[in-house]
């Protein structure tokens, strides 16, 4: 610890104010990766919406019911404008990063994939950016390629760019790993994806939260992420995709509030015919009532984010890793192995560890007898577990703006104490 | 006397014996509880402080076989 200087981009203790779950420190929250705590902005957000605007939207004509849809409305604009899209239009609510991807998959076979065509993963992904894909090729006979990792945590580009084809279709790759830490390089991924004529989606669920991001720059074609890992409430969060493409896909799911016009014939009691025209961006692909309220804590969430300043949140990130490396690599380098990229720069906030012989389970279950929050096992990404031979998974802290120096000291030496307890 | 038996691994976020034995726990009420788990999944030593936890200590180990009895009692 001792030459050791850090400048923290962010003031915790101030930020620490805002976050009543653990404003008095008597948890160390390292789960952030799973979900993070909420700020008294967004909680107030939510119970003031429910106190002085609660009504269902785009249908009463009654002043209530238009204020609520005008704030659900603007918290799609500011999710929009956060991650630089084309237009709020461009931005549909889902629950989380794992329904925008079902949808999405669900809406490309409907109107783009044929039995054959190819679509690109990686290694690194999420089961949420896996599963869908693979239901794919268990239903529709898409081909599934999945692109392996160097010794480093690193995407493998070269793999990639020789496993695209013309009949590759989409490419879906994760921006940052939630287990590695790796952050891909988008732009190249999605320049290859294109040379091939292939749509390019992002699964931003662990970068949306945690670094500038513009998708326009990145030049993507779709994007998920989720409301809940970035201060915003569980139950909302984002599929962004490029206007004309999701003017063009089929709505998957089916009700209320995506419809302009539907018109049925009957006779002798059978729908012999029907006119639908499907209501315009982003109604298309929310059907029924949405979660308003969510929604507007997300947007509440995200202005903090905003106020906070993203690259201010990737440089309090950095240092924190870059800390948190060096303590680990100083103390336990002999009994653990920490998985992904070594330098800080080329990860996100987080540190997924493999221990030899002991299982991370049993660590992490310990280390919360001392109200230390980490998470163990396979982190829904069990295949790159298994490609790594790391069968009993790893024991993973995440950060975020409200954890300092003084999280990762008593994270190290707790991790210590328990490595020590165990190899007795 | 209530038995936790944690010697069978279920597959699973959710299925790892340390896992099920915080589950269990978090859910019982009782004075004397049995615990059958393997060590390798297990240390002694981890279980005594994750009963602890509980409001439980080790009474009582028994090396049954291939694996290990633990009688707790709520200390
Ligand atoms: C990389 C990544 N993708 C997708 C998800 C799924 O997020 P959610 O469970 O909010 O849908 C996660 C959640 O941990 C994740 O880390």
């Amino acid at each position: 610890m001792g030459d050791w200087c850090l400048s923290l981009a962010l003031n915790v203790n101030v930020i620490r104010e805002d976050f009543p779950l653990i404003k008095d420190r008597k948890i160390v929250y390292l789960d952030n990766a799973a979900t993070t705590q909420k700020p008294i902005q967004v909680i107030n957000a939510i119970s003031n919406y429910y106190m002085k605007f609660n009504a269902n939207i785009h249908r009463g004509l009654y002043e209530l019911s238009q204020e609520a849809s005008k704030l659900y409305e603007e918290a799609h604009g500011v999710v929009a404008k956060f991650i630089n899209a084309g237009s709020w239009e461009e931005v549909v609510f889902t629950r989380n990063a794992t329904e925008g991807i079902n949808i999405l998959a669900q809406a490309l076979v409907n109107r783009y994939l044929k039995p054959g065509d190819e679509v690109v993963i990686s290694i690194m992904e999420h089961h949420s950016n896996m599963l869908p894909w693979i239901r794919l090729s268990e239903t529709y006979g898409v081909k599934v390629k999945v692109v392996g990792i160097d010794s480093d945590g690193l995407l493998d580009y070269d793999e990639l760019s020789n496993v695209l084809t013309p009949r590759t279709k989409v490419v879906s790759i994760t921006h940052a790993s939630n287990v590695l830490g790796t952050l891909n390089d988008v732009r190249r991924i999605a320049k290859l994806g294109h040379e091939v004529d292939a749509l390019v989606v992002v699964d931003g669920a662990q970068s949306v939260p945690h670094l500038p991001v513009n998708v326009r720059e990145l030049d993507v074609d779709f994007m998920v992420f989720s409301g809940h890992k970035m201060l915003g409430p569980t139950g909302i969060g984002v599929l962004w995709g490029r206007k004309d493409l999701l003017e063009d896909l089929p709505p998957v799911l089916q009700g209320g509030d995506m419809i302009k016009y539907v018109g049925i014939e009957v006779k002798g009691g059978v729908l012999i015919n029907h006119r639908i025209i499907y209501n315009d961006l982003p109604w298309k692909f929310e059907a029924g009532t949405p979660n308003i309220a969510g929604g507007i804590g997300l947007a509440e969430a995200v202005n903090y984010l905003i106020r906070l300043g993203m690259e201010e949140v990737r440089a309090h990130e950095v240092e924190l890793t870059r800390y948190a490396l060096r303590r680990l690599d100083e103390t336990l380098k002999d009994d653990i192995k920490i998985l992904g990229p070594k330098h800080p720069e080329l990860r996100s906030g987080l540190i997924s560890i493999a221990f030899k012989g002991i299982n991370p389970h049993v660590v992490a279950s310990l280390m919360s007898t001392k109200n230390i929050a980490v998470r163990s096992g396979y982190h829904c990404a069990q295949p790159l577990h298994e490609y790594l031979g790391v069968y009993d998974g790893t024991l993973r802290a995440s950060f975020y703006i409200y954890n300092d120096v003084d999280d990762i000291n008593a994270f190290i030496s707790s991790l210590e104490e328990v490595i020590n307890v165990l190899s007795k | 006397m209530k038995v936790i038996d944690l010697r069978f691994k279920e597959p699973g976020c959710t299925g790892h014996p340390v896992v099920r034995l915080n589950n269990r726990l978090r859910e019982l009420n009782e004075d004397r509880v049995l615990i059958r788990f393997n060590l390798e999944d297990i240390p002694l030593k981890a279980l005594e402080l994750l009963i602890g936890r509980y409001g439980y200590r080790v009474d009582e180990v028994r090396n049954v076989n291939d694996y290990v009895e633990v009688v707790a009692i709520k200390a």
